[in-house]
């Protein structure tokens, strides 16, 4: 399940206002999102990529991607994390400046799904870095991603910027 | 290594009636070399090579090739033992198709692919750094990926280039590995059905339907007519989103925000018309191993063509009008161009090798494609750039309307069309009873369908038909992937890279696998 929130699904004005709310204070606004993906099957990213469309179009809410792990806010990730993957993730997580949110999207970044028995596999995404927010489904659809999103910085630790 | 003599006596049986088509790896190589090749640059190659590679059978690996006679359908296989010390002759040195699974057979195995003219590891990407080919004053080398631009798939290329020319690419995958093939031992027909799914997210339907025809394959059974029209249906429905999301890419690319959006709205639509009629957007679950999905289709008939229709209408829309956008064609003219000899030298299956004028299709010889008004869609140019292959995904959009036109009001009404029309010339299978006209050895069966990137090809080998005993994957895009670099470095310069890369619209999980 994604981490626990106030308002249900349905209640969708209500959750937009104050998200709208809670980016305002603490991302001035607006948040960069990089998606990361560690060994999914293209399915997350083809959900994650549909965020932009005009059907989802999340630019309205003030997120968007962005090419550098520098400029992020959020780190979106997909996919059960390979050997291959592990330092990279770390290396994309370290490039992030302070505050900064992670969120696991779909069943093989929450606990490996059906390849977490592989030998190739190091394991979830909390394996590696902590995570904010967990997004289910195989592959979650557009809405629930953006809920992820919305509960992480909903549901933030406190930090300081000088942490 | 108990475990593996046990697995090895449950198998003597199979062993021996495996014998007839047991040979030497150098006959195997020869028996490729000899089929598949084409004797000189006019004639088509006789044979298509379905699968090559190595399978762990009983206890140790052993070469396996599957090929296909085009035209008669015929499959044929052959299994090859290594000699003890693993050195087999390469059949990379003849072909460059074999190149990247022999590397990765070599670093998977062991076994030694002789005489192999670039034998590096192509496993553990993070340990193997490429180094690069192109030496000389002002030559820059760029590394790009793992992570890179945009939401796309995890993979490294390093461009070498002089000034603005890219002079070299060598694209690394595999950082995605996650050995699907030998997850997928010892699980049930069901459990590894939804390994097959997820080989490749957005080719879920042409891997899950390849599996489930090799795995009715291998129990010799006999798939109901209606089953096939519903799987056809699936994959015409499959090859939609992927071909509008390919060409939202494209126009992404190239900077046609309008296109991008338009398309990706149609994308959206499509996927939202599977979730409605299967419950997942991306059609899982809608492929079953002896069973259709209990969708009523007289129901849903109206609203699923009053769907495609709308998504026709603004596809055909804005597809023409960038094509008829000067920046937009300018930017794919002669841009990455695949040369029409790499079609044979590469086995290039899909809308790839379909830009280049060659006709290559597994729907080719389905009956069921036949009797749904399939045709083969070649682009009247055949240059084999990105306008090229722009064109034949926007011909093969209006192929699988029809098609699916076609296979609702043959899932409604439950008769068969006696009309195929026009299309009555293309080479039809012998067999009646499996699209598959083979006889493959007991317990192992091949399943071969057109994804929307290619051909998908699933080899499997069941234990007491219920578990897999060796499950081999062959994605459309492994085929393409060698090309891609190939086609990057000749005469593209650096800013030609995404319109290459949107036009290829490769699959790395699929690859990786």
């Amino acid at each position: 399940m994604t981490t626990e929130t106030h308002h249900p699904l349905g209640d969708w004005e209500q959750l937009e206002q104050n998200t709208a709310a809670a980016l305002r204070k603490v991302f001035h606004r607006s948040i960069y999102v990089r998606h990361i993906d560690v060994g999914s099957c293209n399915a997350c990213e083809s959900e994650i990529l549909a965020l932009s469309n005009p059907y989802y179009n999340f630019h309205r809410l003030g997120l968007f991607f962005t090419p550098s792990p520098r400029h992020a806010d959020l780190l979106l990730v997909s996919g059960v994390v390979t050997r291959a993957m592990k330092d990279v993730l770390l290396a994309t997580y370290n490039a992030m400046p302070r505050p900064r949110l992670v969120v696991a999207t779909g069943v093989c970044a929450l606990h490996g799904g059906i390849f977490r028995n592989s030998s190739w596999v190091v394991g979830p995404v909390d394996r590696v870095i902590p995570v904010d927010a967990w997004v289910p489904g195989c592959p979650p659809t557009p809405y629930a991603v953006l809920q992820g999103i919305l509960s992480a910085v909903q549901h933030r630790p406190e930090v300081s910027v000088c942490e | 290594m108990e475990d593996v003599q046990v697995h090895a006596s449950q198998n003597r049986e199979l062993d021996d009636n495996l014998q007839e088509t047991q040979s030497s790896s150098a006959d195997l190589v020869a028996w490729v070399v000899h089929h598949c090749l084409p004797v000189d640059k006019t004639n088509l190659p006789k044979a298509q090579l379905l699968y090559y590679g190595w399978v762990s059978y009983p206890s140790t690996p052993h070469l396996l090739a599957v090929l296909r006679d085009p035209v008669t359908g015929l499959v044929q296989w052959r299994f090859a033992q290594p000699p003890s010390d693993g050195r087999v002759p390469s059949l990379a040195t003849h072909w460059p198709a074999a190149s990247w699974i022999e590397r990765e057979m070599w670093q998977t195995t062991g076994m030694e692919p002789v005489g192999h003219p670039d034998l590096q590891p192509i496993l553990h990407p993070e340990e193997y750094l490429p180094e690069g080919m192109v030496t000389g004053a002002g030559v820059f080398r760029l590394p790009l990926g793992p992570v890179r631009a945009d939401v796309s798939e995890s993979g490294f290329f390093l461009f070498e280039t002089i000034g603005e020319q890219i002079m070299h690419l060598q694209p690394q995958l595999f950082y995605k590995h996650r050995d699907i093939e030998t997850l997928g031992i010892h699980q049930s027909i069901a459990d590894a059905l939804l390994l097959a799914e997820r080989v490749s997210g957005t080719a879920t339907v042409a891997h899950s339907m390849a599996f489930c025809q090799a795995a009715e394959q291998a129990l010799h059974r006999t798939v109901p007519v209606e089953i096939k029209w519903e799987r056809s249906l699936w994959l015409e429905m499959e090859r939609l989103y992927n071909h509008a999301h390919d060409l939202a890419q494209l126009a992404s690319a190239a900077g046609m925000s309008v296109g991008q959006a338009q398309l990706a709205r149609v994308k959206e639509e499509l996927l939202r018309l599977n979730g409605d009629l299967t419950g997942s957007r991306y059609l899982r679950g809608s492929v079953r191993m002896g069973d259709t999905c209990q969708v009523t289709w007289s129901q849903v008939r109206s609203e699923v063509e009053s769907v495609l229709e709308n998504a026709d209408r603004r596809f055909t829309h804005f597809t023409n009008l960038l094509r008829h956008t000067p920046t937009f064609v300018d930017r794919l003219v002669g841009t990455g161009r695949v040369r029409k000899d790499w079609v044979d030298a590469y086995g290039l299956v899909g809308p790839v090798a379909r830009a280049c004028g060659a006709s290559v299709d597994s729907r080719n010889e389905s009956e069921i494609e036949q009797l749904a008004g399939y045709h083969i869609c070649l682009p009247t140019r055949g240059q084999g750039d990105a306008l090229d292959r722009f064109e034949v995904r926007v011909l093969e959009w209006h192929v699988s309307q029809g098609m699916i036109r076609k296979l609702l009001d043959l899932l409604c009404n439950g008769k068969e069309l006696t009309n195929v029309g026009k299309y009555k010339d293309f080479p039809r299978p012998v067999s009646s009873t499996h699209p598959i006209h083979s006889d493959p050895p007991d317990g192992w069966g091949v399943g071969i369908v057109e994804g929307p990137r290619g051909r998908v090809c699933h080899v499997l080998q069941l234990k007491d038909d219920v578990y897999l005993n060796n499950s081999r994957i062959r994605g459309a895009s492994s085929w393409i992937w060698p090309v891609f670099g190939l086609a990057v470095s000749n005469g593209n310069i650096q800013t030609d890279f995404p319109v290459i890369d949107a036009s290829f619209g490769l699959s790395y999980a699929g690859t990786d696998r």
